[in-house]
């Protein structure tokens, strides 16, 4: 499972990378960090 | 007057996150063992590329020990404006489970949440033909640019460039 997330909020999240990173890109345009995240994996920024 | 130039040395800390396990591995060690299997742990960072002369927003991305090389989904090939690579397959815990890669040259540089970052390091990985793989640092070029520690008490790990 991928995530985007930017200011601590989850800006998309899905299993395929490029729609998470183009959705985000789409959104907000920079300033996002985009992960590979294990079930149950707390992503802490 | 002289001035020396020296070279400081830079920590970036970690948390080291838990895990959960699979439900139906939580569910088999209970049946099997009478035992609740507990929390996994993963050593992720976070990760910046330079693409075209300036560098990304950061990745977060699995920290792996056992991996050769670092491992990217396809969506990189853009992402980095790669023009030269070699085509290679690779193998995860058994032959079956090939899949096919380009490997390339990249610069990357570590960053952690205090925004501290690595020197830029250029590194071997390999950008998968599929985009469902996840995003590891594997050890090729980088395991000798620094040091790797961790305190356990205090759940963090540490890279010391």
């Amino acid at each position: 499972m991928y995530v985007a997330v930017k200011d601590g909020k989850v800006l998309v999240a899905h299993r395929e990378f490029d729609r998470v990173y183009d959705e985000a890109l789409k959104k907000v345009g920079k300033g996002f960090v985009t992960g590979y995240v294990l079930s149950g994996e707390p992503f802490v920024l | 007057m002289f001035f020396r130039v020296s070279h400081l040395s830079s920590r970036l800390t970690y948390k080291i996150a838990e895990t959960e396990f699979q439900p139906e591995v939580v569910e088999a060690v209970r049946k099997a063992y009478g035992l609740d299997i507990g929390k996994g742990c993963v050593y992720s960072v976070f990760v910046s590329f330079k693409a075209e002369g300036s560098w990304t927003d950061p990745f977060w991305m699995i920290y792996d020990t056992g991996a050769a090389v670092s491992l990217l989904p396809l969506r990189f090939f853009d992402i980095l404006g790669v023009r030269r690579y070699a085509p290679i397959k690779l193998m995860g815990i058994s032959s079956e489970m090939e899949i096919r890669a380009r490997l390339t040259r990249a610069r990357l540089r570590f960053i952690d949440a205090e925004g501290r970052k690595s020197p830029e390091i250029e590194a071997w990985v390999a950008i998968a033909e599929r985009n469902d793989v996840p995003l590891i640092i594997g050890l090729k070029d980088v395991s000798d640019k620094h040091r790797f520690s961790t305190n356990p008490r205090l759940r963090r790990f540490y890279l010391t460039f």
